[in-house]
């Protein structure tokens, strides 16, 4: 199988959608005529006044000598290398920020740190700024500064709400230090813990984005947010006010090589960290968060991703969070896993509520370490949810594990549930570390499903079998679609309902309130022609039933109550519905709503294929409009 | 039979080319390096061998910082020889994805930049309509390069990981990029005028 590499996009030809780069020229930064300070590192001198590209200022450092005033803008020459660092001094707001720049065509300007400076950009207590279109580097490996920055900002006890701070379009290309211990980081932003204080002294970022920026040759973690200042668990185990940091989003960044992480988030609520790309760890994950609530990570696609001791996973929910939620993300070649979620099970540390759903992991939980599986749970961890996971896995690596539950003393995980994840191991085999703890403390495992080289666990208290048809599970070169589960699988509304599940499948396919869910990520659909679950109809909107649509006609046998039978019209006779179909606990598709539109004679509306009968049967619409609605298979509940 | 060969055959295929409308600025591995894909290249290299040079030699940016000699080279000369060392890395990486069957045919730096537009698109319409995906909303045209490289290369080590004689992740990486920058340096040796 070859790797088809136009095959990573698909359509026509379209826009550059990067307004400052034309389709075929070079890129051009900030008109000259909106900036307010110029620095060029060739014809610039410090003795200018600094307003004009053509009295432009010289080096970084004599930005530390000028109190900078919200809504000014301060603008680098395109293509220029400036050494040094500066100290910011000045402050924006979110409605009149300071903006540092680019002017000029070619490529960004080159700001990089100077043998003996340990950050290029530095920020104690100021804040309303952004940074856009700017290159930093700083890199001395050989040098005596063991941990290098990029922009490092500190918030000083007594900050307050330190808002608005964003990052555009940087590319923070080699960020190394002279410590093999590979801490550097490209950007560095902390609260430090002050303890208890008053409300006038305390402090934390509000709306913290960092979006479109290349990381790239970082020796340590790409961004850390390190919020320590009554924080989640400073509220929690020592009884502190909460005063999280909010508004941080991190979204659309690429990384290459990073040593350690893409981003580590701490002491934050509700963060979003979304449609990234990360290629390449040496130690550790992608992402973690630690010490956050209400994190949601979506849609990204992490891959080669490695730790030979512990972590090393795509979706990784690490010590004293709540509610975290991990969804629709795709990863590669992760030698830890799929889903870890863990903490110690220690002092009063907590690990509540995560939600892992949804994701797809191809190649994954092949460290030969007890804390390696496509799903790993450690510790106090409690009430997790981890269903509807794809977890493909091939002959690349010699041994996988699917399953572990772990600690390091004390407390294991409860209450967790670990439901409708598809396994499948098309090479070498996939083991289970500790998974009869999964029938204890209130753990449950059920409705999972495993094929190939790997065992059924007996503590799956109704596992499934089969092989899941999935598409092409061993592309050298996998992508989501591969694990795409095709007609006749087993997968197909084996699941177990889920409450709140989202709506979506990984691929965008409905899950109706409701509706008995395949098992995966894939919620199987067979677009125009119906099938178990609910589907959308057309491109562009919705039919809407009403409340008394009936999605397929069956009837009992005797003419009313719960029954084995359904009439197909195409076949003309009823047909038998199996007992692995009739599980009134499992959704609500057996209820009778109406006997009297339940007549073969009354049929009217759609007509659908079902998939698992291989035969058409129709269902019913009392009324046809705008609106939206999912057309329900096998649900009769009436409720949408 | 009369074979034009080296700068001949360069002047010839350049020649041909201009005629077209195109420029031609150099050739590598009896291809032609366009005007555009040399200047994508040049720029995507420009502050790092301006930082390079700056740093061993301790020289600082000038108005002739790119025509002064530093030992015996300007830097202008280093630009344009990491440039073409740019371009011969995408060219060189393609090709022994081909080479490997990881990939049907080389891409020209305009199927590139083609293919960099149609993902976008089909991202941005993806995006509009309320579909999942993963990755980036929108791509920057030199991070789409620089992942699409990363990529291949990637599948190159996994390639190679996959033979019978088993070697570390390490090793292969540190064999896959001798073999890279062999190539490079024949392709640089034999093709710049």
């Amino acid at each position: 199988m070859t790797l088809a590499l136009p095959a990573f996009g698909a359509g026509s030809a379209g826009v550059d959608e990067n307004p400052v780069v034309p389709l075929n020229g070079e890129p051009t930064y900030t008109d000259p005529a909106e900036g307010t300070y110029f620095l060029d590192a060739v014809n610039g001198n410090d003795n200018n006044d600094g307003r004009s590209p053509e009295t432009a200022w010289q080096t970084l450092e004599r930005l530390s000598d000028v109190r900078i005033k919200a809504g000014e803008v301060v603008l680098f020459k395109a293509g220029d290398v400036f050494t040094g660092r500066f100290y910011l001094w000045g402050s924006g707001t979110p409605q009149d920020p300071i903006v540092f720049g680019a002017y000029g065509t070619g490529a960004k300007p080159l700001l990089q740190g100077g043998e003996q400076d340990v950050e290029v950009i530095y920020i104690t207590g100021d804040r309303g700024l952004e940074f856009r279109n700017l290159q930093i580097s700083n890199d001395y490996p050989a040098g005596s500064i063991p941990h290098r920055y990029g922009i490092r900002i500190q918030a000083s006890a007594g900050s307050g709400d330190m808002q608005h701070f964003h990052f555009h379009d940087l590319d923070f290309i080699n960020i190394e230090g002279a410590d093999p211990e590979n801490e550097s980081r490209a950007i560095m932003a902390e609260a430090l813990d002050f303890g208890e204080e008053p409300d006038s002294l305390r402090s934390r970022f509000n709306g913290f984005i960092v979006e479109d920026c290349l990381f790239s040759n970082i020796d340590g973690r790409a961004v850390q947010f390190h919020d320590r200042n009554q924080s989640l668990s400073d509220s929690r185990i020592r009884g502190r006010s909460y005063y999280p940091s909010i508004g941080f989003v991190f979204q659309n960044n690429t990384g290459i090589n990073i040593h350690r992480n893409m981003l580590q988030l701490q002491g934050t609520k509700d963060a979003v960290i979304q449609y990234n790309y990360m290629s390449g760890t040496n130690e550790g994950s992608a992402f973690w968060p630690f010490d956050t609530d209400g994190t949601l990570v979506q849609f990204n696609d992490f891959r080669h991703l490695r730790n030979e001791k512990a972590d090393s996973y795509i979706c990784h929910f690490d010590y004293n969070c709540i509610d975290t939620l991990m969804q629709y993300n795709f990863g590669y070649d992760v030698d830890g896993g799929l889903v870890e979620i863990i903490v110690l099970s220690d002092f009063s540390f907590f690990q509540e509520d995560a939600v892992a759903r949804y994701n797809i992991g191809v190649d994954v939980g092949f460290r030969n370490k007890a804390n390696s599986a496509g799903i790993m749970l450690s510790g106090r961890v409690t009430r997790s949810k981890v269903y509807n996971n794809t977890i493909v896995t091939t002959n690349r690596q010699s041994s996988y594990k699917a399953i572990a539950i772990n600690n390091w003393g004390g407390e294991w995980p409860d209450n967790n549930a670990i439901h409708n994840n598809l396994f499948l191991a098309t090479g070498n085999p996939s083991t289970f570390d500790d998974i009869g703890r999964m029938t204890q403390a209130g753990n449950v495992l059920s409705h999972n499903l495993y094929h190939g080289n790997i065992t059924l666990p007996g503590a799956d208290l109704s596992p499934v079998s089969g092989d899941p048809l999935v598409l092409f599970p061993g592309n050298p070169d996998p992508k989501p679609m591969d694990m795409m589960i095709q007609a006749g699988s087993p997968a197909i509304a084996a699941g177990m309902l889920i409450a709140d599940n989202g709506g979506r499948d990984f691929f965008d396919n409905p899950l109706p309130d409701g509706l008995v869910p395949s098992i995966g990520a894939h919620e199987f659909q067979t677009e125009g022609m119906g099938r178990w679950a609910g589907f959308k109809i057309g491109d562009t909107g919705y039919v809407d039933t009403g409340s008394g649509f009936l999605g397929w006609i069956w009837v009992g046998a005797d003419g009313g109550g719960i029954s084995n039978w359904m009439y197909s019209v195409s076949a003309g006779q009823w047909v038998y519905l199996p007992e692995d179909y009739i599980n009134p606990g499992a959704g609500s598709w057996l209820y009778l709503y109406d006997s009297a539109a339940l007549s073969p004679a009354d049929i009217r509306g759609e007509w659908f294929f079902a998939q698992a009968f291989s035969t058409w049967v129709a269902s019913y619409g009392d009324s046809v409009g705008s609106g939206s609605a999912w057309l329900y298979a096998l649900d009769l509940s009436g409720s949408q | 039979m009369f074979r034009p060969t080296g700068c001949l055959a360069l002047f010839l295929l350049s020649t041909a080319l201009a005629c077209a409308g195109e420029t031609v600025v150099a050739i590598l591995g009896g291809q032609p390096v366009f005007e555009d894909e040399y200047r994508f290249h040049e720029e995507r290299v420009k502050t790092n061998v301006a930082s390079r040079i700056m740093r061993l030699h301790g020289v600082d940016m000038s108005p002739d910082f790119w025509t002064t000699e530093v030992d015996g080279v300007t830097p202008g000369e280093t630009l344009k020889n990491e440039a073409l060392r740019s371009i011969a890395r995408f060219r060189v990486v393609q090709t022994l994805a081909v080479e490997q069957g990881l990939l049907e045919a080389v891409m020209s730096y305009r199927d590139m930049i083609t293919a960099f537009h149609e993902e976008n698109l089909r991202r941005k319409e993806m995006k509009e309509a309320g579909e999942i995906f993963y990755g980036p909303v929108q791509f920057r045209k030199d991070v789409y390069i620089s992942v699409r490289l990363e990529q291949l290369t990637r599948a190159l080590q996994k390639a190679a990981l996959s033979d019978e004689v088993i070697l570390e992740e390490d090793a292969v990486k540190t064999q896959l990029e001798e073999i890279i920058r062999k190539r490079i340096d024949s392709l640089i040796d034999a093709n710049t005028p």
